[in-house]
């Protein structure tokens, strides 16, 4: 037991050495795997503060029915009674074109331009929650009220968070046809590495050998360098991303205080910030392994040609 | 005791490097393998020492037939020996002490107990004050010597040695020989496999023969 952690900790010294010994080939390797999974963490980290705002924005579905201009009050009671005993519909609220005018004044700074208009161009309307949220049930009620008279259009406001949702879903595809295609990446990295290593060790790989070296011995250190490389590059990734975020919150602070909100981006949790570095040590230590593999096979193939030297 | 019985090597192309040797070795011997060069020395160490397999027939080595050994067994019987290869396979990456640190390392010793076994293998050949130094910083005796403490620092039963003396004067190889006797006096089984015959007629060892991959002796 304590010869098997010998065995391990020397393997893991001999690699930190094997780090310092080659600095700047080291920080080149783990520049480029921390930029290739920088790119994906971040479309990610993206893609989060997306979801994030685009729930904080859309509490409930509801719709807006849009009358005719020239409906009359009691045309409109008539549409708001029906409406309120849909049995798909839990809640119609009335706004009058005045009150709607109004709101538009308060609310958009647009004070001026509603003030100059000869009449108001705003329908009197309807803002209704329906019972079911599901994305067929508010389809049939926008199309079944839409067809009443003296209604000229149902809105259903939720549907351009479907569409952002929509888009999301494949923004998440990419992101994840992204991160396949730089784990890829992060093996052949990590497989080029580990080969340069072997044939430069090649001689001591061999000398271990014929003394008695066991085959997991001879692959530890290549697997630790792997791994570590890896870890190392993931570190680099989230450090990428971190600054990312810190710049643009930056930005955005100056953004959103001139609109009066604020808006601040997230970066990675705990769990998924651990899940990277797992994933980027597990993806080095596989691409060494897959290393490994190939060349001691070949340099054990070498042994049983003819050879003059013992 | 590693015994030999009808041990033939055939090498890929026709090549018979070993023809039907039969032979044993018993522990604490001395046993100098001779022969020209071609006659199939080399071949004899490294199928004792499990580097190479035999085509036909059987090696016991302590009781393991070395030829029906499964791949994952060999490392360990090789630990069994002490091998002094003819190109010496030093590490030029590394100093003299991490060159003799390599056996054991590999068998996983506890890190203060190995520095002082290091440092008596090189103290016995004579190199305690070059631990520091690096292989290419040494004379070619020095070299040779280093490889020798390589292969005694983890205290092996059998000690194989292929041309020890290959490219040594008269007076290293002298020295050299009362190294190797100085092992065999505290019972390792000395294997040497040379063309040199003044070097071999000095320590009156057991001598074999090989003449053309046969017994000649």
């Amino acid at each position: 037991m304590r010869a098997w952690l010998w065995h391990h900790l020397d393997a893991l010294r001999m690699t930190a050495a094997r780090f310092a010994r080659t600095p700047v080939a080291t920080l080149l390797n783990v520049g480029v795997i921390g930029i290739a999974l920088a790119l994906p963490t971040g479309l990610y980290v993206a893609l989060v503060n997306l979801q994030g705002f685009a729930h904080s924005l859309v509490s409930d579905p509801q719709l807006s029915v849009f009358l005719a201009l020239d409906a009359s009050r009691a045309e409109a009671g008539r549409i708001g009674a029906r409406l309120r005993q849909h049995p798909g519909v839990r809640e119609a609220r009335y706004v009058p074109r005045d009150q709607a005018l109004k709101e538009l004044k308060a609310s958009t700074g647009l004070a001026d331009v509603v003030e100059s208009l000869p009449q108001n161009p705003l329908p009197d309307a309807f803002v209704v929650l329906p019972r079911d949220a599901q994305p067929q049930a508010l389809e049939a009620l926008r199309d079944e009220v839409s067809r009443w008279p003296k209604v000229t259009h149902v809105q259903l406001d939720a549907a351009w968070a479907r569409r952002l949702e929509a888009g999301l879903r494949l923004a998440r595809l990419a992101a994840g046809l992204l991160a396949t295609l730089f784990a890829f990446a992060l093996v052949a990295v990590t497989f080029n590495t580990i080969r340069l290593q072997i044939l430069t060790r090649r001689e001591e790989i061999e000398v271990s050998k014929l003394i008695g070296a066991t085959d997991p011995f001879i692959r530890r250190p290549f697997l630790y360098y792997g791994a570590l490389q890896g870890l190392a590059g993931g570190v680099a990734a989230w450090a990428i991303v971190w600054a990312g975020v810190k710049l643009l919150n930056g930005a955005l602070s100056e953004l959103t205080q001139l609109y009066a909100t604020r808006i601040e981006l997230q970066h990675l949790g705990p769990e998924d910030s651990l899940s990277l570095l797992a994933f980027s040590a597990g993806l080095g230590w596989f691409g060494s392994w897959l290393s490994v593999s190939q060349h001691l096979a070949r340099i054990e193939l070498g042994r049983e040609l003819p050879n003059p030297l013992i | 005791m590693i015994s030999f019985s009808q041990v033939t090597k055939r090498y890929a192309g026709g090549l018979e490097a070993l023809r039907g040797i039969t032979l044993t070795i018993e522990n604490g011997e001395m046993v100098f393998i001779t022969g020209h060069s071609g006659a199939g020395k080399s071949t004899l160490l490294k199928i004792a020492a499990a580097i190479e397999r035999p085509s036909s027939g059987s090696v016991i080595v302590n009781g393991q037939n070395i030829a029906a050994l499964r791949p994952r067994a060999v490392p360990f019987l090789r630990r069994k020996f002490g091998l002094v290869f003819q190109d010496q396979k030093l590490l030029f990456d590394r100093t003299a002490f991490d060159n003799v640190m390599l056996p054991l390392a590999i068998t996983g010793f506890e890190r203060r107990e190995a520095a002082r076994r290091v440092r008596a293998a090189l103290d016995k050949v004579g190199l305690l004050a070059k631990e520091q130094s690096f292989p290419v910083t040494l004379s070619g005796g020095e070299q040779q010597r280093l490889a020798i403490a390589r292969a005694i620092v983890h205290r092996p039963a059998i000690l194989v040695a292929d041309e020890p003396t290959g490219n040594l004067d008269t007076a290293h190889a002298l020295e050299l020989g009362e190294l190797f006797r100085s092992f065999n006096q505290v019972g390792v089984t000395v294997i040497i496999a040379t063309h040199d015959e003044a070097f071999a007629a000095r320590l009156k060892p057991r001598l074999v023969l090989l003449r053309e991959g046969k017994l000649a002796a």
